[in-house]
């Protein structure tokens, strides 16, 4: 009896022993972002709307969009839906659970992301560090956890840049197995053309690396490599249309400045980012630490596109632990802690797995998830229905439930399908920089009702002057419409 | 005789081949501040500063209340810069518009040369001049004719002085405490000078051996004491040390007045190539720093980060902080370029004095014409208006054509709360909260810059008119549209 409780205990204390530190960092992510975070915060972009729709559009018409079809503004302009697979995942995923489809996996996708990253750190620093790191991570990153595609290329993206970094310590060029990554990250997330700077990065640190006389053969090797890469970008049903389509989110100029996710680092008030700043460059004057340039030349880039954009946030948070890992842990003589072939055993993961779904179910069962209202005004488009009115302008963050419910929208999201001409003068006209320019902007395009977010500058205006009145308001939108005069 | 002339020519030409670099420095900078004068004038808080001085010097006391605007009056203001001002104020009566130019020339030139020469006990003076020259690009915005430029030249010397102290394991000579006394007549930053104090103390006990740890801990505190009592030493005794607390206290506003917003990575700028290059060079050559000496380094940057004005604080001062250790690292030694004797100090500064003499005859010096709005001005006058609304960059110059304001430049004056409301009335953030703001405050004409977005909603209302447009202002009354 005795022996029999012992062993019993003995196994249940070794299959929880067996789930190794990194999996738990993934299992605790995905609790934490599900609960803490869960469909208030996903949820809380209205793009997600039009992204499922664009997604659903695809699984109907088994084809991808080459025009835009869902405003009055633009209509019939090309467009390119660069994210088609991520849009056809979270389609599928609503379809078959509602909104809480999207929600689990966009945090699934975030779990594997830091996951992932426990587990390269582990394989050269102590568990502590690697852990640790990756909370740190976190923080720098939760500002962006949408359920939108950047969170499902997120360890994709990580994955690829470790394969490039370990073929550099290595001296060798990268196995042809990490192209299959590029690929999926091209028809994921317009993001991937990053990857392709990474090669270039990485390739020139190999170089330094490497002994004189096999610089050469190297060097061939590499951009072997980087060509196959290129090439790979272009497996997509777009062909090497992607690559041109990436390049127009970066031709936005002045746009930039307004979108919050893409607006540069904000110092007025002391945040997470300052402080990762502050403790790693007060850790390399303290420690001493040494780096060759093209690992120098790494950090700048990804500490630049930090403050260049908030956005870049997470790729400064994953990406520079992996740039970092192989000086600092050499310099700080540290021991890893396991090995490159640590895994979790099958039975541990099927477990893990089974008992987070059953988890995940329960939760949605209880919990309603759906859009916060901020993003869904559904009571002010109901009261809109009634006046039947032919062009809406619509605010901004409105755009993505106005193309849900099949209404023709006046700007959305999808600022390379606007372009910055006409974005900045939408900003310009709603923050009453220009009264003119708002005026004239209803004047041109006919628009018959106005639906904004109550503290929009334009509002005060149309309240005062005549030929609209105010007829819906609540603590979402505000409804006028033009008056017959 | 010829050996004579020979022997005064040698000397003359020994002479002036040993004026050290960094001498060289501060004439060059003085020289061209003031053929490129074109930015030294370019803030109209320069004119209220010169106002006041000017109000000193007639009645002989400092101000204790408002007497400018007529949306504050009799509010207890103090003037923290009282010398400044009366020093610009006695130079402008002097020698006009050329006057303040010359003084801040003078102030800033004075404040790179004295960095470069503490630069250059321990650096080659191509480096320390190099540094001092990046030290100036990235302060280049904030070069005024204010008050600031004149305290600059004393926080290099005070911070000096503290670090050659730590490093010496003694405690600060007292003859330090009469630049803070100063500092604290001429600008109200003064408080900055307390804290580097504290923070060079700590440096200290971290340099020192632990038997020393304790009589070196009581003579630091008696010096932080000492130099606590030397900020009281103004016209205003300690109020001065409450006042500067006032401009910390202004919260949201700091992100909206340029100077104190925070540092903008938007563009890459002077001030991210500098980090990036700092971060690359200490990785570069793996440089090691003690604890004290990180966190002044860390609250140098975080100042700077949080507020674009502290970005001349961390370019004059980060070089001093981190000038030993980097030195003895990277293995630099100073070279000891020329000593600077009587006979070739006495030359230059005869050659300085006259060439200003000679430059400013010639020039005219003046605010920039696109700044005063002197004909809407004249229009106010024309309509006897009492109580404009006007737009803040427009404060300077009505109090200078003795007009009363609705708001200038003293942020500390107005508050938080109510210069807010004036930004989001003129960016109509909130109509109505506009429109009962004219209502308060009886406005009977607005005085606005072109590209205000209240002037669309001007023009659409009736019940005001537009009397005046050019380029440099607006004038709305009251009238029927």
């Amino acid at each position: 009896m005795n022996t029999g409780v012992v062993a019993a205990s003995g196994g249940k204390s070794s299959i929880i022993g067996q789930v190794p530190a990194w999996l738990w960092v993934g299992i605790a992510v995905y609790a934490l972002v599900l609960v803490l975070l869960g469909a208030p915060v996903l949820l809380r972009d209205s793009d997600t709307y039009w992204q499922i729709a664009v997604g659903q559009w695809i699984l109907d018409h088994r084809t991808l969009p080459r025009v835009d079809i869902y405003s009055f503004t633009k209509a019939g302009e090309p467009w390119m839906s660069s994210s088609w697979l991520a849009q056809v995942l979270y389609a599928t995923s609503y379809n078959l659970a509602g909104w809480t489809g999207p929600v689990v996996l966009a945090a699934s996708g975030i779990a594997a992301t830091f996951a992932l990253l426990t587990h390269i750190l582990g394989r050269r620093v102590p568990a502590a560090w690697a852990v640790g790191v990756a909370l740190a991570a976190l923080m720098l990153s939760y500002g962006h956890f949408l359920a939108r595609p950047h969170v499902l290329a997120l360890p994709v993206m990580l994955a690829w840049a470790y394969g490039l970094m370990a073929a550099s310590d290595r001296g060798e060029a990268p196995s042809l197995w990490l192209l299959p990554l590029i690929v999926l990250w091209a028809n994921l997330h317009g993001g991937f053309v990053f990857g392709l700077v990474l090669v270039g990065a990485f390739a020139l640190d190999a170089l330094w690396n490497a002994d004189r006389a096999l610089r050469k053969s190297l060097a061939l090797r590499w951009a072997a490599f980087g060509v196959a890469a290129l090439a790979a970008c272009c497996a997509t049903p777009y062909g090497w249309g992607s690559l041109l389509a990436a390049r127009k989110i970066l031709d936005l100029g002045e746009l930039l400045r307004l979108i919050y996710e893409w607006m540069p680092a904000d110092f007025s008030r002391f945040g997470p980012f300052e402080l990762t700043i502050l403790t790693l460059i007060g850790g390399a004057l303290y420690g001493g630490i040494k780096l060759t340039p093209p690992r120098i030349a790494l950090v700048l880039g990804l500490l630049h596109m930090a403050l260049a954009h908030i956005r870049n946030f997470e790729l400064f948070a994953l990406l520079l632990p992996i740039v970092l890992l192989t000086p600092v842990a050499s310099q700080l003589a540290l021991r890893p802690a396991w090995t490159a072939r640590a895994g979790a055993p099958a039975p541990v993961m099927a477990a893990v797995m089974l008992l987070l779904g059953g988890w995940t179910w329960l939760l949605a069962a209880n919990t309603a998830m759906a859009v916060p209202e901020h993003q869904a005004p559904a009571a002010a488009v109901e009261a809109m229905r009634a006046y039947q009115p032919k062009r809406v302008l619509n605010d901004l963050p409105f755009g993505g439930y106005l193309i849900w419910r099949q209404i023709p929208v006046f700007v959305d999201g999808r600022a390379e399908l606007y372009g910055e001409a006409f974005d900045i003068a939408f900003y310009r006209a709603m923050q009453l920089k220009d009264v003119n320019e708002l005026l004239g902007m209803l004047k041109k395009w006919e628009i018959d009702a106005v639906l904004l977010t109550p503290h929009t500058p334009a509002v005060g205006l149309l309240d005062r002057i005549g030929g609209w009145r105010r007829v819906y308001a609540d603590q979402n939108a505000v409804l006028h419409v033009r008056t017959s005069d | 005789m010829s050996i004579d002339a020979t022997t005064v020519r040698q000397v003359n030409a020994s002479g002036f081949s040993q004026v050290p670099a960094w001498l060289w420095l501060g004439v060059g900078l003085y020289a061209f501040l003031l053929f490129v004068s074109s930015g030294l004038l370019n803030d109209s808080d320069t004119y209220w500063q010169i106002a006041v001085g000017q109000w000193i010097l007639d009645h002989g006391a400092l101000p204790r209340v408002d007497v400018y605007s007529f949306s504050m009056p009799g509010e207890s203001w103090i003037s923290s810069s009282w010398l400044a001002q009366v020093l610009y104020a006695a130079s402008y009566n002097m020698a006009g518009w050329a006057g303040p130019v010359v003084v801040a020339a003078g102030g800033i030139a004075a404040t790179f040369a004295l960095l470069a020469h503490f630069l250059e006990r321990h650096l080659p003076p191509t480096h320390a001049v190099l540094v001092a020259l990046a030290a100036v690009v990235l302060s280049t915005p904030h070069f005024l004719a204010r008050p600031h430029v004149l305290a600059m030249p004393l926080m290099v010397a005070w911070t000096h002085g503290l670090m050659t102290a730590s490093e010496r394991r003694r405690p600060p000579s007292f003859w330090l405490l009469p630049l803070i006394a100063l500092w604290a007549n001429l600008h109200g930053g003064f408080v900055f000078g307390l804290v580097l104090a504290g923070a060079f103390a700590i440096d200290a006990l971290w340099n020192a051996e632990p038997s020393q740890y304790k009589p070196l801990a009581l003579r630091w505190a008696a010096f932080g004491l000492a130099a606590l009592a030397a900020c009281c030493v103004t016209p205003y005794g300690w109020e001065s040390i409450l006042a500067s607390r006032k401009i910390l206290d202004l919260g949201e506003l700091l992100r909206l007045i340029s100077e104190w917003a925070p540092a903008d990575f938007s563009r890459l700028g002077s001030f991210e190539l500098t980090i990036l290059a700092l971060i690359a060079g200490a990785l570069y050559r793996g440089i090691r720093l003690s604890p004290p000496r990180i966190a002044l380094v860390l609250g140098l940057l975080h100042m700077a980060l949080s507020h674009g004005r502290n970005l001349e604080i961390f370019a004059l001062l980060l070089p001093i902080v981190v000038l030993t250790p980097v030195a003895q690292q990277v293995g630099l030694q100073p070279a000891g370029s020329g000593r600077v004797t009587f006979a070739s100090a006495a030359m230059l500064a005869a050659a300085l004095a006259i060439s200003t003499w000679t430059v400013t005859a010639h020039r005219t010096y003046a605010p920039p014409n696109s700044q005063p709005p002197a004909a809407a001005v004249d229009a106010i006058k024309a309509h006897h208006l009492l109580r404009v609304l006007n737009d803040r960059a427009f404060g300077g110059y009505l109090i200078w054509r003795q007009m009363p304001v609705f708001i200038d430049g003293r942020a500390e004056l107005y508050g938080e709360k109510f210069t807010m409301a004036y930004y989001d009335a003129l960016e109509l953030k909130d109509i109505g909260r506009f429109l009962a703001l004219l209502e308060e405050y009886d406005i009977d004409g607005l005085l606005l810059q072109p590209g205000t977005p209240a002037l669309g909603l001007l023009d659409h209302l009736s019940g005001w008119r537009r009397v005046h447009t050019d380029d440099a202002a607006i004038l709305f009354v009251r009238g029927g549209g």
